[in-house]
């Protein structure tokens, strides 16, 4: 180094080593939430596993986690796995489409207009005070025991919670922006697109989501109900050929499944909501 | 475009907010309605704006009467009311017509006199309250609206911020010369913008007083004219100490 001290390089030099000793902080600080959270699932898992082992619980009624991995492997291998997940997302997706579309239909209606609120809402209110699964005797009845009467099941599961968020999204935009809309002298038909679009769409996007989950209860619903193919089919077969870890594999993919569909639309929502003064960016 | 009111009234379930209010604004002229909270200062404003049609009277923009919202008017309100999910550039453009590309380019061109043009691509959630105010200005301004309408437009804002802005709407009238209704409670704003100065009193609001303000602008706020003026406008909305104690006598 030169005679003459230059304070800004000393500056940034004494800057260096504390900014590596903040990120040496940092990355087991990330490290120890990942463990913490971590350790009591896999503590929960091996004592699972040493309880069945060490023969303390009967076996053929709670097998082990590495046999229920071990038959999830096992269907992966032979292919048959493939197809149960097939069919099931297959269910819900159209179930969720069909459900989403008449949702966002209606409750667009429903929102826009006073006339067609006071015609239709109580009705559909109505119909949601009645436990969707009360329906399947009438389904299967006009429908068959086939693929439309599951496919009604899961959009009839999906409808409400996304109709609600539509009408309530579309009802609480606000008054204010709207009046700019005006000011500009939108048509009705531009001020829909161009504000109430956008502004109800955080409200459609949490229906959205928890309109998959309820999709989700009413395909193993659906599947229970006799299918011959899907994860919740496996289920029935666990219990029919006394497999308890057949039916252990069905709920660990069912929750692998959920958790992925839910994360896509986590992040969809992300993304289309970054300007949400809500969200962090 | 000159600005004809006319006996204008206004009542909301039966109780009367405004009644029998006349005034008038050359083109290229600044307006202020001045006047204590809930005298219809602002139900005045919707009606020329033509947000509101219920009303008794008649309004008359250019000779023709107001009977809706019409493009041709600029509107800044209290809040900067900006689309939370555009953009400022997208926002700016958001009362444009015509190709993309031409609006964006009146869009910047605009933001640069609001001193915005580093932060077109924030969204309203990242902007201060002044800077948020200052794009809802923009947009108001890059239709070269003939009229501009605004409501309480710096009532929100801390004062320094409103100090820079008042200014910054003088320069862009000096610029644009659109005729101006300003909305306000702060007898300051309206004696540094304002031409002439419509003073309402009362519940329901009538009109007290339409006076003249004659000084050049840009004012200097030592103007010993304006002082007079303001005492007179304090006085006459029985704001003064002297005022106050013969209305409790």
């Amino acid at each position: 180094m030169a005679v003459t001290h230059d304070t800004t390089a000393d500056r940034a030099l004494a800057e260096v080593p504390g900014r590596i000793k903040k990120e040496q902080r940092a990355l087991p600080s990330f490290l120890k939430t990942t463990g913490l959270a971590l350790l009591f699932p896999m503590l929960l898992l091996l004592i699972w596993e040493g309880t069945v082992r060490f023969e303390l619980v009967a076996g053929h009624l709670l097998p082990a986690p590495s046999e229920v991995v071990g038959t999830i492997g096992a269907m992966a291998a032979d292919g048959s796995l493939w197809g149960h997940i097939g069919i099931t997302l297959y269910r819900l997706l159209w179930g969720f489409f069909w459900g989403t579309l008449a949702a966002v239909i209606l409750g667009s209606i429903v929102a826009m207009s006073r006339n067609a609120e006071t015609m239709f809402d109580p009705l559909i209110q109505a119909f949601r005070a009645i436990p969707s699964l009360a329906w399947v005797p009438l389904f299967i009845l006009w429908l068959g025991i086939g693929e439309p009467s599951k496919v009604t099941l899961i959009a009839l599961g999906v409808f409400f919670p996304v109709y609600l968020n539509v009408v309530g999204g579309i009802q609480s935009v606000d008054r204010k922006l709207i009046e700019v809309g005006k000011a500009y002298s939108l048509s009705q038909f531009q001020l829909v697109r161009r504000i109430i679009l956008p502004a109800s769409l955080p409200s459609f996007i949490t229906g959205l989501r928890s309109g998959l989950g309820l999709g989700w209860m009413f395909v193993v619903a659906a599947e229970l109900l006799g299918a011959s193919q899907g994860l919740g089919y496996l289920l029935v077969l666990g219990q029919n050929t006394l497999a308890p870890n057949v039916i252990l594999a069905s709920i660990v993919l069912f929750a692998i499944m959920g958790k992925l569909t839910d994360y896509a639309l986590k992040k969809i929502q992300t993304r289309a909501l970054h300007w949400q003064d809500s969200l962090k960016t | 475009m000159s600005i004809q009111v006319e006996r204008f009234g206004r009542s909301f379930d039966g109780v009367t907010a405004v009644e029998d209010i006349s005034f008038q604004a050359e083109p290229g002229e600044i307006i202020g309605l001045l006047g204590t909270s809930g005298c219809g200062k602002s139900t005045i404003l919707r009606g020329v704006a033509g947000l509101d049609t219920d009303y008794e009277g008649t309004i008359r923009i250019s000779g023709k009467e107001v009977n809706g919202p019409s493009g041709e008017l600029g509107i800044i309100f209290q809040e900067p009311r900006l689309m939370p999910w555009l953009t400022v550039l997208d926002n700016v453009c958001f009362g444009l017509e015509g190709p993309k590309e031409e609006q964006k380019e009146k869009a910047l061109e605009i933001l640069k006199v609001v001193g915005l043009e580093d932060f077109t691509g924030h969204y309203p959630k990242q902007l201060s309250g002044g800077m948020a105010q200052r794009t809802a200005i923009a947009r108001a301004l890059v239709t070269e609206p003939s009229t501009l309408l605004l409501d309480e437009p710096f009532s929100a804002l801390d004062a320094f911020t409103k100090l820079q802005l008042q200014d910054m709407v003088l320069e862009l009238w000096e610029r644009y010369s659109p005729t101006m209704i300003i909305v306000t409670h702060d007898i300051d704003e309206a004696l540094t913008l304002c031409d002439r100065i419509v003073i309402l009193k009362g519940q329901p609001g009538e009109l007290h007083d339409n006076v003249k303000v004659t000084p050049a602008k840009p004012r200097r706020k030592s103007d010993p004219k304006l002082a007079e003026l303001k005492e007179y406008i304090l006085e006459s909305l029985d704001m003064t100490r002297n005022a106050q104690k013969e209305v409790r006598a």
